[in-house]
């Protein structure tokens, strides 16, 4: 409390005015001729003084509006995003790498394709003519190199999409039927209790190692994952309130999934989708490294796995595939954590 | 049924004491901001505030107010992204707004300590109740072992806990919200604080522990000679517990004075606005004196008086310079040019001096108004019998609703009286169909509509039946435009005929909740909660049902935004002649929107009757305790009240069975005979 | 709360039965020939085979065999005998005679992530977004995004060409000391796969620890306890950090009993003769005894480890007391 003396209010011959508004009367509906926000601030700021300690008129809409927010929540998310600058510099190199792996084989001397075998050019370190060496075979690296990554990026990117579709979907539908929820915890819980390695090495002798077989065996058991954390997510948000009302509402069980729920899910999808592409890469060189990969396609992970008889006497064998996966896998992990950051509305203002 | 008695009190007396004392704590101009992302926003403008020793100063104010980021000053726990920008606070000589965090460790706890809102995460999971009471002891009454854990225990005792040295071994997941609320204060006490500072301690808590709570920290102020902050926006509790009351607005105090002058002769705009919408001074059948829109957006700039956008009698110079602080008496100051000598001479509202005259007590119910309940020609729209609902299986089944029966007749409005807990959001959501039933009918005019049912009759259901809910924040679909979600019900049943007659309809349907057009193409997180509310409405409205359930509709709105939604409710039912379920825990607003009430305790609804007969005449001892604790707005009533605590251990069942029966026309009531022959008698008295 | 255990080994069990027999009845689709060595294979005429396969009950229906495998295993603990890895040898010793040097380098390197690892989580939830946080969020990322073929790499690189250690197992390499008076050894050709096989728990104990760290500093308890007086560091010690390790020590017993396997990766980088490797091979080669006896073991390891890890929990966790959990893990 202020101990300042103010000036008590003088008695001043004015009228008493009654301040009671009959508010069974009072006009409901918003005017909108009336100006208002600045321009009637400033139509104010001219009056005499006399006027300023005059009623001013009453504006409904004026009330409504000062607490109006224009948050709109995937523009935060968007500026959020843009301004983690290491996330956004790596998201571009990798684009930029990746037309790259297109554009190098035009620009190489040597056709990926058509590499001569010739033990007498073997390990020749990085030059004019071999711009990353040659291999153990004498073969041109450079090409090889690209060639591996172009491979490796869309077979992880179209695992990862695969995984994630399948995830999804069973994972709403996990999530949102009850009567299913037994019957896939158990199946996941009898999955998810044998190495997927298990798996692969059966798979790969039973059925075969190609890169298409391998693609789909990695959809079929990275969805797993996704569907439980789906399902997870679907559990929290099924008994929302705005669910309730829906049901309320009589809406049905596809809408309520892909209208109330599934918006709820996406950063929380692409952040999956940004994880696990580095997952997969990583998985995919051990498979190669253990033999289960089809080498006659070569990937990142079969040159890391030709280099490791090698890479000790002659380390850019292993620093040229190396750096190139560890950029892929950084930046992806960078920016899906970065976006999955950006999405969380306490970042937000 | 065991009582406890309220003090008196005389502010005349506590005026003379704040006047011949200079302040312990004092706050001058002080300025918060927190910067968010690159905004700023102004949490405090420059408030000032004064505390005296031995007072109950309340701090009294909407959501984003400012009231509790202006004590956390108090205690040094800004979170990390604010800042005090400008101001001192000035407490025993030395500046607190220039601490480092070594020097807080001689003042938090130690002289000022705080009670924090919410009991149930305010407690160390795994650390038992001792141990962490005790931790405090040892810290600041410099007691270890044996003397600390003797210490503890007296504390425990001392705020009702019963068998202390049980409960010191126990860990908090043990204790109701109530008790752990306890033990916060326990905390708090064992500090030894010459200031407590409590921010919301009962918000989460039912009315009648809150009651309970309000006495525990009366009698420990008393006991230890605590100065104390309390942070609220109930006005009953302000009643309540306050000598003398802040009143915050956008970040600014703009009103301080006694307890007395601050109810009975408040001078700024928004406290009379405050004071007027409060439903307990409402006439049955009429508005409330709403206040419109909502409190300003913190981060753009405010100029002139905050409240002047929303204030009816706002004078032109609100709207371009902030007032100062004008001094009404020497201990009531108010923030309003309307206090300057060139403003014009007015005359508080009258609902102000009704305040006074009438203590919170209702103006009556308007003679004239029309009980659909009362009417010879009645129509029966829902009717339940006999309903039971059970959650989990086994052994760990839970009788959530335990044989309940009513009736519901076309055009009342029927409320449910519960404390968390008690069933009666399972109770709106089984007739709806959301939760299923164990046992038991439900009849919606005539037709049974619980069990298999049709169909047809499903679809029916639906679209005469409709809820809005507590949570305006979360029963709005975010990802959603306003525009979907108000016809969702219309998507469903195609009940359009083309698009331009759906959004014809949608229009219609926020017009009528007083909603501007054009908002169907934002989304909900750009409304403020009543606009979200009104959404809500509008979404359930557009199915044009007969019958609506309105859970808990205006318990998470501001105090100034509640009248809003409650006026809105009061005109649709006489527009449309709607029929409402309405389910609260707060007994002012019940008694102003209802035609008939039934009290619920632990599934079982105890009593039934009209809502003024209910209020006049309680009978069973649960209603009685229920209205005693109610919270009422005139401090010299709220202090003299007698509180009455309700043990459900007092019902003797165990021969003489309890049966729900009519006791007067109209009024049900739980008993068994020998009660009943009891609730006869004093209802002849 | 025995009640609670016992219907979850019960449930245990069960999975341990299903996901064997499932993976039996998978190896019965392999090809007969597998059941003979590559000698034999040369050597056999139709006939030669066809008796030894009757004889060995390899032509009966894959369910009979089954049954089979359950019966000579319950009651008298036989795995059945490798044919192809070790030939001739019982599975059980096959298997016996590896995973002590998997379990020895597993649990050095548990122990020694656990030590770096926690610790390092607290101090970057300390000084958060400090400089020692920024560089451990930037090794946490590294290592879990980059592909361990690679980082193993690197480090082999470093280590043998830097530091001159062993690039390969040994079991003759070992350095001796004396210490208390007593004679150890210590086969220096470990470092490598200790180093790397530690490297990426590290990183996930102080990526986890440092996330429940923040986790419990936002909650309403630790206000409370900062308004009673106390300081940071004393808030740290006394509140945050048992509440911050709980949900790590939940998976420790897993963790503990999984070193038994070995890790595939590492063994085989290092040619570390441990439990590791020999899945993949057991798989190539069809051995299958050898193969149903690994995933036995896996299974059940990662069972009981779970199992034994929500004991733990219902032991040290106040709030967990009788009440099992619904649904997932």
């Amino acid at each position: 409390m202020s101990r300042k003396r103010q000036k008590t209010v003088q008695e001043m011959e004015q009228p008493v005015v009654k301040l009671d508004v009959d508010y069974s009367t009072v006009d409901t509906e918003p005017a909108k001729e009336r100006p208002y926000g600045r321009e009637y601030t400033q139509a104010r700021s001219k009056m005499p003084e006399k006027q300023l300690f005059e009623f001013a008129e009453y504006h409904p809409q004026e009330a409504e509006r000062i607490g109006y927010s224009n948050y709109s929540y995937w523009k935060s998310v968007w500026n959020n995003f843009f301004q983690r600058k290491l996330a956004i510099v790596m998201g571009v190199v990798f684009i930029v790498l990746f037309v790259f792996t297109f554009i190098a084989p035009v620009i190489s001397k040597f056709d990926v394709n058509n590499l001569r075998i010739d033990n007498d050019l073997a390990f020749i370190s990085p030059n004019g003519e071999y711009w990353f060496g040659t291999d153990n075979l004498g073969r041109d690296y450079w090409s090889q190199v690209w060639s591996a990554t172009r491979t490796s990026i869309i077979l992880s990117v179209s695992v990862s999409i695969g995984q994630i579709f399948v995830g999804v979907v069973i994972g709403l539908v996990w999530g949102y039927v009850r009567k299913l929820d037994r019957f896939f915890t158990e199946l996941y819980n009898f999955i998810d209790n044998i190495p997927t390695i298990i798996y692969m090495t059966l798979i790969a002798l039973m059925v075969g190692k190609s890169t298409f077989i391998m693609g789909v065996s990695l959809i079929a058991f990275y969805w797993l994952g996704t569907a439980r954390n789906i399902r997870n997510l679907v559990f929290m948000y099924r008994d929302r309130e705005y669910n309730l009302a829906s049901r309320c509402l009589g809406t049905g069980i596809r809408r309520i999934l892909v209208k109330n729920i599934f918006p709820y899910l996406v950063s929380v999808i692409i952040l999956r989708l940004a994880l696990s592409i580095p997952g997969i890469i990583a998985f995919e060189t051990t498979l190669s490294y253990l033999g289960l990969l089809d080498s006659s396609t070569p990937s990142l992970g079969i040159l890391l796995r030709n280099a490791r008889s090698y890479f000790l006497q002659f380390p850019y064998l292993l620093i040229c595939p190396a750096a190139i996966v560890s950029l892929i896998t950084v930046t992806f992990y960078l920016v899906g954590n970065a976006f999955s950051d950006a999405c969380d509305p306490r970042n937000h203002v | 049924m065991s009582e406890a008695r309220v003090q008196p009190v005389d502010f005349n007396a506590r005026a003379q004491q704040v006047l011949s004392q200079i302040p312990l704590l004092s706050a001058r101009d002080v300025e918060v901001t927190f910067s968010l992302r690159g905004n700023k926003l102004t949490a405090i403008r420059r408030a000032s505030l004064d505390l005296y020793e031995g007072e109950t100063l309340a701090i009294v104010g909407e959501s984003g107010s400012g009231k509790s980021v202006f004590t956390k000053c108090f205690v040094g726990m800004l979170d990390k992204n604010g800042s005090i920008t400008h101001g001192s606070i000035m407490y025993d000589g030395r500046d607190l707004t220039q601490l480092t965090e070594k020097d807080w460790l001689g003042i938090r706890g130690k002289k000022i300590a705080m009670v924090t809102q919410d009991p149930m995460t305010s407690l160390n999971p795994l650390k038992t109740i001792g141990k962490q009471i005790q931790e405090a002891v040892e810290l600041h009454q410099g007691l270890r072992g044996a003397a600390a854990k003797a210490e503890t225990i007296r504390i425990l005792q001392d705020v009702g806990i019963a068998e202390p040295e049980r409960r010191y071994k126990q860990y908090p997941h043990e204790f109701s919200g109530g008790m752990r609320q306890r033990v916060v204060i326990a905390i708090a006490v064992a500090c030894r604080p010459q200031i407590l500072i409590c921010d919301e301690p009962t918000t989460a808590l039912d009315v009648t522990i809150q009651a309970q709570i309000l006495d525990l920290i009366r009698r420990l102020q008393q006991e230890q000679h605590m100065t104390i902050i309390y942070i609220t926006h109930d006005l009953g509790v302000v009643a309540n517990v306050a000598d003398r009351v802040a009143v915050m607005y956008a970040g600014q105090v703009i009103e301080v004075g006694m307890a007395n002058e601050v109810f009975f002769d408040p001078w700024h705009p928004y406290t009379w606005a405050l004071l007027s919408a409060l439903p307990q001074l409402g006439v049955k059948g009429e508005k409330l004196p709403a206040i419109d829109g909502t409190p300003p957006n913190l981060f753009s700039k405010i100029v002139g008086d905050a409240f002047a956008p929303r204030n009816r009698h706002a004078l032109n110079i609100d709207f371009l310079e902030e007032p100062p602080m004008y001094e009404v008496t020497a201990t009531h100051n108010v923030k309003a040019w309307l206090r300057d000598p060139r403003a014009p001479k007015v005359e508080q509202p009258k609902a102000i001096s009704m305040l006074e005259a009438q203590g919170g007590k209702p103006k009556g119910t308007d003679p004239n108004a029309y009980h659909p309940h009362l009417d010879p020609n009645r129509e029966e729209l829902v009717r339940v019998d006999k309903m039971q609902v059970t959650f989990g299986n086994g052994h760990k089944k839970f009788v959530a609703v335990n044989d309940v029966s009513f009736t519901i007749y076309k055009g009342e409005t029927f409320s449910l009286v519960g404390e968390s807990g008690s069933g009666k959001t399972t109770i709106g959501r089984a007739i709806l169909r959301v939760n299923p039933i164990s046992e038991g009918e439900v009849f919606f005019r005539g037709e049974k509509i619980s069990g298999k049912i049709s169909k047809e009759t499903d679809t029916k259901v639906i679209r005469s039946m409709q809820m809005i809910f507590q949570d305006p924040m979360a029963s709005l679909n975010e990802r959603a435009k306003v525009d979907y979600i108000v016809s969702e019900g219309l998507f469903n049943y195609h009940l359009y005929k083309n698009e331009k007659d759906r959004q014809e309809k949608v229009r219609k349907a926020l017009e009528e909740v007083g909603l501007l057009p054009e908002f169907s193409s934002r989304f909900p997180h750009e409304f403020s909660g009543g606009q979200r509310q009104r959404i809500g409405i509008a979404r359930a409205l557009i199915m044009e049902p007969q019958f609506i359930v309105a859970d808990e509709p205006i318990s998470a709105l501001d105090v100034s935004i509640r009248a809003q939604v409650l006026n809105l409710l009061n005109e649709l039912k006489k527009k449309r002649g709607l029929t409402y379920l309405f389910i609260a825990h707060d007994l002012s607003v019940v008694r102003f929107i209802s035609d008939r009430i039934a009290v619920i305790h632990k599934g079982r609804i105890v009593e039934l009757a009209e809502a003024e007969e209910l209020f006049l005449h309680p009978l069973h001892p649960y209603t009685k305790a229920l209205l005693s604790a109610a919270p009422n707005p005139n401090p010299y009533l709220e202090r003299t009240k007698k509180l009455l605590i309700y043990d459900p251990s007092q019902h003797d069942y165990r021969v003489d069975k309890p049966v729900w029966n009519e006791i007067l026309p109209g009024h049900f009531v739980y008993g068994n005979e020998r009660e009943l022959d009891g609730y006869r008698s004093e209802i002849s008295i | 709360m025995i009640r609670y255990s016992v219907k979850r080994l019960l449930q245990s069990l069960l999975t341990i039965f299903l996901i064997v027999s499932a993976v039996f009845l998978l190896m019965r689709l392999m090809p007969t020939d597998y059941f003979f060595t590559e000698d034999e294979l040369m050597k056999f005429t139709e006939e030669m085979k066809n008796g030894r396969l009757e004889a060995a009950g390899l032509l009966d229906p894959p369910f009979v065999q089954l049954g089979r495998f359950w019966k000579n295993l319950i009651t008298k603990g036989d795995l059945g005998i490798s044919r192809r890895i070790q030939t001739g040898k019982p599975v059980v010793d096959v298997i016996g005679g590896k995973f002590g040097i998997s379990m020895q380098i597993g649990l050095i390197s548990l122990c020694l992530s656990l030590l770096v690892g926690v610790p390092c989580g607290i101090l970057q939830a300390r000084y958060k977004a400090g400089i020692f946080d920024t560089i451990g969020t930037g090794f946490t990322i590294f290592i879990n995004a980059v592909p361990h073929l690679v980082s193993y790499s690197l480090i082999m690189i470093f280590g043998a060409r830097l530091l001159g250690l062993p690039s390969l197992y040994s079991t003759r390499l070992a350095w001796k000391f004396t210490l208390f008076g007593s004679q150890f050894k210590f086969n220096y050709s470990m470092i490598l796969p200790i180093v790397c096989l530690s490297l990426a728990s590290t990183a996930s104990y102080m990526m986890w620890m440092r996330r429940y760290m923040v986790d419990e500093l936002n909650k309403e308890y630790i206000r409370l306890a900062k308004l009673k007086g106390l300081s940071t560091t004393k808030v740290m010690f006394r509140h945050v950090m048992k509440n911050a390790f709980l949900p790590l020590a939940q998976y420790l017993p897993y963790s503990i009993l999984l070193t038994v396997g070995g890790s595939l990766l590492v063994e085989r980088f290092y040619s570390v003769p441990g439990l590791g490797p020999l899945l993949t091979d057991s798989i190539n080669r069809y051995d299958t005894n050898v193969v149903q006896a690994i995933v036995m073991l896996y299974a059940s390891l990662g069972i009981v480890g779970l199992f034994l890890g929500d004991l733990l929990m219902m032991l040290i966790d106040p709030r967990i007391k009788l009440i099992g959990k619904e649904g997932a893990r």
